[in-house]
Order: structure tokens, then C-alpha cells, then sequence
């Protein structure tokens, strides 16, 4: 049973520039840097005197799930798997937990219809980089992705086949992925309620706090450090998870051209701009970062497509209106 | 009160009634009572699919404890 403790979670969390730590957070202990597949950790627990363990056994699976999975590190298994030599029909056998990333890609794939697909350049994982300001140009995207459907996966013997000269780009999956697992992990085992953040993709698991767990959605269209850039609100999650796709983040420029790092996988381009900001709730933190990721890519026909799945959505349109959508709660 | 079966499996989805006494039984005579129902009207699950939270979200005006921005 939880304690009283359970209405003031406290909080382990890093800052990175682009990603807002709101001064209304409470109070926290801040290891600077913490960051795992690119992206700054946040975890939140009812539990104080669990706090200290929570954020051990997190540190091990995001630094695992970092080694299988990080396609920005040159020693990650994806990215040799990647450079790894392959027949064209030859199998490679993965590690569990790379193949338990993938199947999560591949699902996400289908349920979108392939508007997040795993298939489209990797170099879109690694485009924008870490900081943001990656390399990539016009140029190197100017290919459609291979397709998921040529993606093969026996999750049970662990073996991938994947189409020839191609990699997979876990970039759009594997952060909600991973706070889904990670999430349920920490709760089942130490039995108070949890939340985990990586880079927006927040689930949570366990009994939550009294009211929920409050989330600040944002617009990043203010200066670095502004909490206030764009508009916002403060919603309350009681289970599954929230994630937010945005073109307002990670995104350069090369050439004439604005490039952002959600591509649409049919012509391998950066989605055409119609949305600024998606934000999806959903079960989990994986569907919900899939269907706000297909819905900047669906452009005109995301609200529709979302109010069809129910699913409870805020869309920032590119002049700042915000739109609302299946149950998504009004501000007071 | 109208309920059905949580398979969403139409073969299986057979519509069945709520008694006065809160008891569950089948309305075609000769299907077999059920034991895990819903309530009609509640989302059922879809397999392996899109599901909203069980929780509906609400506003909240008290401090967040995370941020949701993209990156």
C-alpha cells in the first residue's frame, strides 16, 4: 500500500537544450547528463525510499537497451548490424532485447500502414545527431525506404532477415519502446507507481500519484530555456503513455531546404509541413508515439485518422492554432 | 443494462443482457452464459491495435511532473 508520499513524487531527471525541465517540477536530485538513446532521462516515482534502487535498475536497462539498440553509437548492435556483410536471403541472429526493439518497429509499422516505417534510412536515426545538428542534406534522403513488409523477423529463434543493403532505423520507436519496458519493469518490481521520459515519450506504470501524473505539453516554438514558447497545458495521465512528435525539434537546415528528422517513407523525404506538434495518448507509450508520428506525416488526415482510433490527441497546426480531438481534456 | 463479451472476436461477440438481480444471461436461448463482460458502450479492446488509456486524461492545474515537448 502506498503511503501519503505517493501525492508529491519525487523525481530523478537531466536538461538538455530543446528539452524544458519545467520549474514546477518537483523538487529533484539532477544528475546532469543522463541521457540514453539519445535522449534525457526523466524518472518519477510515488516512492521515495524506492528512488535510489528505481533509478539503478533503470540506469542498467537503458545503458542495455543502449548497447543493442543506439544507432548514434558506432558500438551499438544495430549499427553493426548494419555494416555486417549479409547474403541477400541469409538470417542474422539478434540479441533478445533487439529483437523485442524491432518487434515493436515492425508493429508500428503495420499499424500505421507503413507511414513509420523501420526501413527508412538509418541515416535518419543519425541525421540530426545527438545535438541536433547533424550533417545530413537533401541529398542523402532522396530515396523511399525499402519497406518493412521485406522485414523478417523470427522473434523466437531471434533470427532478422532484412531486405539487401538495407538497415533499419529504430529512431521513431525504440525511446517508447523502451520507456514502456522500462516503466513496467521498475513498477512490477519495487510496487509503487512510475513514470519514465525519454525525450517526450513518457509511460508510466503502477498506482499513479493522487489525480494522475501531471504532464506539461509544450510547443517548442520559443527560444531555448522558454517554458512559456508556444502554447501549452498541463494534462493528468493515469495509465499507458503520452508522446509528442514535432517539427519544431531537431530539425536544420541544408541548402534552401528545412529538414527534420520525421521522414515520410515514400519518398524518403522530411514529411511535408502541415502540423508543428502532434501529441497522442494512448495503452502505451509505443502507440502513442507511433500514431503522433504518422499523424505529422498524414498531414490534412491526421485528426480524422486519430478521432477514428479514439485516440485523444492535441495538434498544433503550423499558425499556432490548437486543435483538440477524443477526449483530449479542454483547458479549464 | 446491455453488455457484451470482451472478445472482440465476432463469432464470439455474442450480445447478452444484465438481469434485474445483476446476473448474466445469455438473450438467444441455448448460448452459454459468459463470465468476463463489459459493459456496452465502454471500448473494447482491439487485438493487438490502437487503444486509447483505460483512464480518460483530464486538466490538471497542479505542478508536472514531466515534460512532453518531442525531441
Amino acid at each position: 500500500m502506498l503511503s501519503g508520499r505517493e501525492d508529491h513524487p519525487v523525481s530523478e531527471f537531466s536538461g538538455r537544450a530543446g528539452h524544458h525541465l519545467a520549474a514546477d517540477c518537483p523538487p529533484a536530485a539532477s544528475p546532469a547528463g543522463w541521457t540514453a538513446l539519445g535522449a534525457a532521462v526523466q524518472l518519477v516515482m510515488t516512492d521515495p525510499v524506492r528512488l535510489e534502487r528505481g533509478r539503478a535498475m533503470l540506469r542498467t536497462e537503458l545503458a542495455a537497451i543502449d548497447t543493442a539498440c543506439d544507432a548514434t553509437r558506432p558500438d551499438s548492435e544495430i549499427t553493426l548490424l548494419a555494416s555486417k556483410p549479409r547474403h541477400d536471403v541469409g538470417p542474422v541472429r539478434v540479441s533478445a532485447l533487439l529483437a523485442e526493439a524491432i518487434t515493436a518497429a515492425l508493429r508500428t509499422a503495420r499499424l500505421t500502414g507503413g507511414d513509420v516505417d523501420p526501413t527508412v534510412s538509418g541515416r535518419s536515426a543519425t541525421a540530426a545527431g545527438p545535438a541536433g545538428n547533424g550533417p545530413a542534406g537533401l541529398d542523402d534522403f532522396l530515396a523511399p525506404a525499402p519497406g518493412w513488409r521485406q522485414v523478417r523477423l523470427d522473434a523466437r529463434a531471434r533470427l532478422l532477415w532484412l531486405p539487401p543493403r538495407s538497415g533499419l532505423d529504430l529512431g521513431a520507436t525504440a525511446r517508447a519502446w523502451a520507456a514502456d519496458r522500462c516503466a513496467r519493469r521498475l513498477a512490477g518490481t519495487l510496487g509503487c507507481g512510475v513514470l519514465v521520459g525519454l525525450g517526450g515519450d513518457i509511460a508510466v506504470a503502477g498506482r499513479p500519484p493522487a489525480g494522475g501524473w501531471r504532464i506539461r505539453v509544450q510547443d517548442q516554438a520559443g527560444p531555448p530555456g522558454s517554458l512559456t514558447g508556444g502554447p501549452y497545458t498541463v494534462v493528468a495521465l493515469h495509465d499507458g503513455g503520452l508522446a509528442t512528435s514535432s517539427r519544431s525539434a531537431r530539425r536544420w537546415r541544408r541548402d534552401t531546404a528545412t529538414l527534420h528528422y520525421i521522414h515520410d517513407p515514400r519518398d524518403g523525404l522530411p514529411a511535408a509541413p502541415f502540423w508543428r506538434t502532434v501529441t497522442v495518448a494512448a495503452a502505451s507509450c509505443v502507440s502513442a508515439s507511433a500514431a503522433s508520428t504518422a499523424a505529422m506525416i498524414r498531414g490534412r488526415h491526421a485528426e480524422d485518422w486519430l478521432s477514428s482510433l479514439g485516440l485523444p490527441a492535441r495538434l498544433i497546426a503550423l499558425d499556432g492554432r490548437v486543435h483538440t480531438i477524443a477526449g483530449w481534456p479542454h483547458a479549464a | 443494462m446491455d453488455i457484451r463479451l470482451c472478445d472482440p472476436s465476432p463469432a464470439v461477440a455474442t450480445y447478452v443482457t444484465r438481469t434485474a438481480a445483476g446476473n448474466v444471461a445469455p438473450v438467444k436461448p441455448g448460448l452459454a452464459p459468459v463470465a468476463k463482460v463489459a459493459v456496452l458502450g465502454t471500448r473494447l479492446p482491439r487485438p493487438d491495435g490502437f487503444a486509447p488509456p483505460l483512464t480518460p486524461l483530464t486538466t490538471s492545474r497542479g505542478p508536472s511532473h514531466a515534460i512532453s515537448a518531442g525531441a
